[in-house]
């Protein structure tokens, strides 16, 4: 099994999104080719950026979308036929500038899709502006005296927008990657996973995060607290943790909404003689 | 015999329910019915009014002249009283203590209309027995209180002795009375809507209560987004995992919506987009009626791709033109703009929908054997690519906002642009051959003075031309324009009138680049208010004087 298209993938020698691309590429391969999910309902959803083209390079069913707009793109996916899977992938333009509302809202339903965040803090494919997770201070081409904004902490956004699997990754490290992903997978519930990566361009934070990176799972932490999750979440600068910061199993907004309806199998008109003669 | 009662008040005195309940006892009781529901963007307070129109024949739009008047309050009153006809008949809180009834009855004042229809049912001698009865179905469990207060204002009739004709019950058999917006949710569900997504705004938000309502019964779901742009996104997500889809919305929603028109142009993917129109620019008058998004309409989205735009001129078409752009949405996979305004969306009528026709959803399916495979973006000789929704085994469908190859890769060489933008000219060009077929106007009456019109205007038109030489061409689809049949009708005409509701002129100004012909009149009217048939009546007489 190999997901790959014939595409010839235009990213820098180097960029972080090949971590993510290959990462996701096997686990998806790994799944499909145990059988527990069906290549034909996998949908993957894209925005706009560097990363953006990621749906060009897998053999899967895509929609490479607009600015911002993954999230609600994937809850329409989901409510049509849940039988399909939709993971979104947003750069930190996607979900917290041009699109901030759409990500607090699609975690606060807990629809039942995934997110991954590909956070190189700088707009790359315009060429090296801040953006929203761009850290205080930081020269870019449309701030060359300094981001005069305060970041914003994804991982702190999402929980208290009360996502159920809040994790994070680094694209350096593709095996603790794949195991995130693998979770993520697991999870039923909206799913957000952030990626730190280097854009080696513009912002090449590659020896910064490699340095400062550990993992949860080395240590005592358990995912399952959300005030600790949320304190946890704070810890940024000398050591930087990674992996799943929590997870909780709740009904879905697909659940809640459909109430066992199956609009894409369930194609009957219904007759509408009873509703009509209500307003005689 | 046609007739229009005014009941005037503040907001929170059930004018509008109220109105609603009188209209379903006069509809049951043999008549034709028009109301028209005329509010402020307020919750509590204003001059807000119903007027309730009665008639032996079809009617097809307000009169705006009133035969019967109650008021609430002095200041609606006062407003509106020189709309009375000669001898009309006023009950305003001047003549009756209507707070005074409501309090000792220990009623609540959204019941005062149930007042106004004792005084009209005794004036009108129609049977009590029929009313209550009426009052007992519609209103369920409040119907007790309301038959007191029904009562207590037929016996106020009978005892002050008022003038008393009897309005023997009318032959038609009753009809549903419905608001615009139910029926396009409807027309919707008819032809297999599944998905409805919006965010409230006048005077679309009634549709999103109906469907939202009713969701379980049609088998479908009805939500309420952050805002236009998750609503429209959320349907287009659904459209593309292939299930019908719609947005509802008005003008300043429509302009949130604009990218993903562009994008849904550029992926083609069916989409239904409801455009309730009021007064703008900018928050304008949310809940007065309007035409001034046509040109929006026409041109939304950045970039070039095939759109479908259609109005309908009255409740019955606002039914079937919903149907119909899903059908359109669907086969063409293209965006559909229904542009409807307030005093359709929010008008009521007795209306003959034909709920129970069919509008089955043709879709250019893929196959395997024949199409080779599976290439979202297929050159065809339509410019329609067959249709896959994801979870098709052995198909991938890649749909792409970037210019695309065949398969949807990402592709911005030169000989991608110019191959993709003239498969989306060709589907322009198989979507304007079909609309010639179809014709797309409703012509009235003959004459050799025409008048030209789109949407809610018609129902006053209709009424305005009876017995005059005036020929009424109503255009239905707006994009494409159906030049060829307007041209047609339009070859004996001497004179052309057009009659549309917005400043600008922008229907004119349309049919004169489409048809390369002078409009002689251009009758525009925004003050918000829907045209009245005798408005236009006495316009059209000095015209052909």
């Amino acid at each position: 099994m190999n997901l790959a298209t014939d595409r010839k993938i235009q990213w820098c020698p180097g960029c972080g999104n090949f971590g993510i691309y290959n990462a996701l590429k096997s686990v998806l391969e790994k799944e499909i080719e145990e059988g527990s999910i069906k290549k034909e309902n996998i949908v993957l959803v894209s925005g706009i950026g560097c990363y953006g083209y990621i749906t060009n390079y897998y053999h899967l069913n895509s929609f490479h979308t607009i600015h911002g707009r993954v999230p609600p793109l994937l809850t329409g996916i989901k409510l049509a036929n849940p039988s399909l899977i939709p993971i979104g992938f947003v750069g930190d333009g996607d979900a917290f500038a041009e699109g901030m509302s759409h990500t607090i809202h699609i975690a606060r339903r807990n629809s039942n899709t995934k997110l991954i965040l590909h956070n190189n803090s700088v707009y790359g494919l315009t060429t090296g502006q801040f953006t929203p997770t761009s850290p205080k201070g930081f020269k870019s081409r449309s701030t060359p005296y300094g981001n005069p904004e305060n970041p914003i902490n994804p991982i702190t956004l999402m929980l208290v927008s009360q996502a159920t699997f809040v994790a994070r990754g680094f694209s350096g490290d593709i095996k603790h990657l794949q195991y995130i992903f693998e979770e993520m997978m697991k999870h039923k519930g909206f799913a957000f996973v952030e990626v730190l990566q280097p854009c080696v361009t513009f912002n090449n934070t590659y020896q910064y995060y490699k340095e400062r990176v550990y993992k949860l799972e080395d240590t005592d932490y358990k995912p399952n607290d959300f005030n600790v999750a949320l304190q946890k979440s704070l810890e940024w600068g000398e050591k930087i943790p990674t992996g799943i910061f929590f997870k909780n199993e709740l009904p879905t907004y697909e659940d809640l909404v459909l109430k066992e309806k199956n609009l894409f199998y369930e194609r009957n008109i219904p007759d509408l003689k009873d509703i009509v003669n209500e307003f005689v | 015999m046609d007739f229009s009662i005014f009941i005037g008040g503040q907001a929170g005195e059930g004018i509008k329910r109220g109105s609603m309940l009188i209209g379903k006892v006069f509809n049951r009781y043999g008549y034709h019915v028009f109301i028209m529901n005329d509010y402020g963007s307020i919750i509590r307070g204003g001059t807000d009014y119903s007027e309730i129109r009665v008639s032996t024949k079809e009617i097809h739009t307000s009169f705006n002249r009133f035969d019967y008047m109650f008021a609430f309050h002095m200041d609606v009153f006062e407003k509106y009283k020189d709309k009375a006809k000669e001898n009309c008949f006023t009950l305003t809180l001047n003549d009756f203590p209507y707070d005074e009834v409501i309090k000792k009855a220990d009623a609540e004042p959204f019941m005062k209309p149930s007042i106004v229809l004792g005084v009209l049912t005794f004036m009108l001698g129609i049977p009590q027995n029929f009313v209550e009865d009426v009052i007992e179905d519609d209103l369920g469990k409040n119907a007790p209180k309301n038959i007191e207060l029904f009562r207590i204002g037929f016996e106020y009739a009978r005892e002050k002795n008022f003038n008393n004709i009897h309005l023997i019950k009318g032959e038609k058999t009753p009809k549903p009375l419905l608001y615009g917006n139910d029926a396009i949710g409807l027309g919707a569900v008819r032809s297999g809507m599944k998905v409805y997504a919006a965010y409230p705004i006048t005077p679309s938000s009634t549709l999103l209560e109906f469907l939202a309502k009713n969701a379980d019964r049609l088998g479908i779901i009805a939500l309420q987004l952050e805002d236009e742009i998750a609503a429209i996104n959320l349907a287009l997500g659904s459209a593309y995992a292939g299930v019908p889809s719609m947005v509802g919305t008005s003008g300043a929603g429509l302009d949130l919506m604009g990218e993903t028109i562009s994008l849904a142009g550029a992926v083609e993917l069916p989409i239904v987009i409801l455009d309730v129109q009021r007064v703008g620019p900018s928050t304008g008058a949310p809940t007065y009626t309007e035409q001034s998004d046509l040109n929006l309409a026409l041109n939304i989205g950045h970039g070039e791709f095939p759109r479908i735009v259609l109005a309908p001129g009255d409740i019955e078409e606002a039914f079937e033109l919903t149907a119909k752009a899903f059908q359109f949405a669907l086969w063409y996979q293209t965006p559909v703009i229904v542009l409807s305004d307030k005093h359709i969306s929010e008008s009521a009528r007795t209306t003959d929908i034909p709920f129970s026709n069919n509008y089955p959803l043709m879709i250019k399916t893929y196959d395997k054997d024949f199409d080779g495979p599976y290439h979202r973006y297929k050159i065809t000789i339509d410019g329609i690519s067959p249709f896959a929704p994801p979870g098709t085994p052995d198909v991938i469908v890649h749909v792409n906002s970037t210019e695309h190859t065949e398969e949807g890769y990402s592709s911005s060489l030169p000989e991608t642009l110019v191959k993709m933008k003239e498969k989306r000219l060709l589907k322009m060009k198989t979507i304007e051959e079909d609309f010639k077929l179809m014709k797309f106007i409703n012509v009235f009456n003959e004459g050799d003075v025409a008048v030209v019109s789109f949407g809610s205007p018609k129902g006053a038109i209709l009424e305005a031309i009876e017995g005059f030489p005036i020929k009424f061409i109503q255009v239905v689809s707006l994009e494409p324009f159906p030049k060829e049949a307007v041209l047609e009708e339009i070859a004996h005409v001497k004179k052309i009138i057009s009659v549309e509701q917005n400043s600008f002129g922008q229907f004119a100004d349309l049919f004169e680049r489409k048809i390369g012909r002078n409009i002689d009149k251009r009758v525009l009217k925004y003050d918000g208010r829907p045209f009245s048939p005798w408005e236009l009546r006495s316009i059209f007489e000095e015209v052909l004087k």
